[in-house]
């Protein structure tokens, strides 16, 4: 199962989150109330936003923070091949709003991941995510022994005094 | 003692003490048995962890007799890679009272007086089949207290003698006797309790006999210690055992986390650019009834793993650290005087 789109992803994460953590997604409701978060990835929107105490998803809204990335930098995120920092100070990733506001969805993302490593479907749902638009597995096989680097770490056995 | 009759005693101690206990009954529904078997090793340019664990499992809405099987494995060559991976009930064979695991195509099992380990990475391009043979007599440490949960127990085998093939990307270490450590624990706690703990072992160079095993138990603060030892060995044999009150540390600096890996790898959005609780160099002097043993460990390779806590939101760190030893002092009228490789590790907030 692959699942390029961010926001799929990240509905079907909120619902997952709300079933099987249910305190992350009352921390990242917390986090996020009075915030209408307007994300955007590869030039897409939607809304982020607290009703009735859960997190969902709508279609248009108001603003009052803002959220710009892409696919590619938020899979470099997630696999950590990039950090948070990087991205911001490159401009890959924007947060903008009061600071109060930054804080928040900083603290969201974190209830978020919390929840997310404590949920059976959501790495499920990251994997998906994550493997959409991956060329091959990675898995080494066979063909990969002709080019194989070989190199041999070797140790003495002890002496032992008592044999 | 001859060298059949010890290696006799090596694999009795294994085959008594070794075996799984699993969480077959539940102590008062407490439903926290955790469960894992550990090996490790370190040398120059590779390193090696490989971790199987089974957990009850504690999440919102588990149903009450599942469990968590989990595998985790970190390599480091010239940088780190690994990863954790998690296994379906139907794919996983554990025995209570048996020597071996079966996760998937992975396992750990004990044969003809030594342990095979398999890791097949389902994600990261890495492979490891080693043989591990015990040459030093295991120790067993009970009833270790984590605060007011039931104890947890250590059941180590300080060296063995690691032989086969690490493949990692597109490089392959063939394996010769390549000194490694074995633990076993078991009990019934929840991560997230007030209890943090480093330990360690070091191997002082491959022709020499001596060995330790270091620990350290603390509150989660580290501002009081409940456990502190040093077990030594010298060959196959338990030599010497400091204990608390002769043991004093000290540490050093900080470990930057640049260049760490950290599993799982969503887990550094947790963690940004932030230091680590892991020293730079760490120190242990104990001294006793006439001896004295001196531990210079510096830190230089870093894996950190983000384990959830059971009861709360936040996390444990499990930080896995590899470095250069300098072990010196003197036991029962004997010099020690040698260099080697260590692994630390520092579990905490």
């Amino acid at each position: 199962v692959i699942e390029r789109d961010f926001f799929r992803f990240l509905a079907r994460a909120l619902a997952a989150l709300d079933e099987e953590a249910p305190d992350a997604a009352s921390a990242l409701a917390h986090s996020l109330a009075g915030i209408a978060l307007e994300m955007t990835v590869d030039g897409e929107s939607r809304w982020l936003v607290v009703r009735n105490g859960r997190c969902t998803l709508s279609a248009s809204g108001a603003s009052s923070a803002a959220f710009r990335s892409t696919r590619e930098v938020l899979v470099a995120l997630l696999e950590a091949r990039r950090t948070l920092l990087d991205a911001i100070l490159c401009d890959d990733l924007v947060l903008s709003g009061a600071p109060h506001a930054v804080a928040a969805i900083y603290d969201a993302m974190s209830a978020f991941v919390q929840g997310g490593m404590r949920s059976r479907s959501i790495a499920r749902l990251l994997d998906a995510y994550l493997t959409a638009g991956q060329p091959c597995s990675v898995t080494p096989d066979s063909s990969h022994d002709v080019a194989l680097e070989w190199r041999t770490v070797v140790a003495t056995p002890l002496q032992h005094d008592d044999s | 003692m001859t060298g059949s009759s010890i290696q006799h005693t090596i694999q009795r101690a294994i085959e008594r003490g070794g075996f799984i206990r699993h969480s077959s009954c539940r102590l008062a529904d407490l439903g926290a048995h955790k469960e894992w078997m550990h090996f490790a090793l370190s040398a120059p340019d590779l390193d090696v962890f490989v971790n199987f664990s089974v957990m009850d499992d504690v999440r919102h809405g588990a149903s009450p007799r599942s469990a968590i099987a989990r595998l985790t494995c970190a390599v480091r060559s010239d940088r780190w890679d690994g990863d954790i991976d998690h296994f379906e009930e139907h794919e996983v064979s554990v025995r209570a009272g048996g020597m071996g695991l079966t996760f998937g195509a992975n396992y750990v099992h004990y044969l003809g007086g030594s342990y095979g380990v398999l890791v097949q990475l389902r994600k990261r391009p890495i492979q490891i089949d080693l043989t591990f043979v015990p040459v030093t007599i295991a120790s067993q440490v009970n009833n270790i207290a984590l605060g007011d949960a039931p104890p947890m127990h250590w059941f180590v085998v300080p060296k063995l003698l690691a032989s086969g093939e690490v493949i990692i990307g597109d490089q392959r270490f063939e394996l010769e006797n390549v000194p490694a450590y074995h633990d076993h624990n078991w009990g019934y706690f929840h991560w997230g309790q007030d209890f943090a703990w480093v330990w360690g072992y070091g191997h002082a160079g491959a022709q020499s006999p001596w060995l330790f095993v270091f620990d350290r138990l603390s509150n989660r603060a580290r501002t009081t210690d409940l456990l502190r030892g040093i077990l030594v060995w010298k060959g196959a044999r338990h030599h010497r055992l400091f204990g608390g009150a002769e043991i004093q540390l000290r540490s050093h600096g900080s470990m930057p986390v640049k260049g760490a890996l950290t599993l799982p790898r969503v887990a550094a959005l947790l963690r940004p650019e932030s230091a680590t609780n892991v020293p730079a160099s760490f120190e242990a002097r104990a001294a006793g009834g006439g001896d004295v043993l001196e531990i210079e460990f510096r830190s230089e390779q870093l894996c950190q793993l983000v384990v959830p806590n059971d009861r709360d939101l936040g996390a444990t760190i499990v930080s896995e650290v590899s470095g250069t030893l300098v072990l010196s002092g003197c036991i029962h009228g004997e010099r020690i005087d040698v260099e080697g490789r260590a692994m630390f590790e520092f579990l905490g907030d």
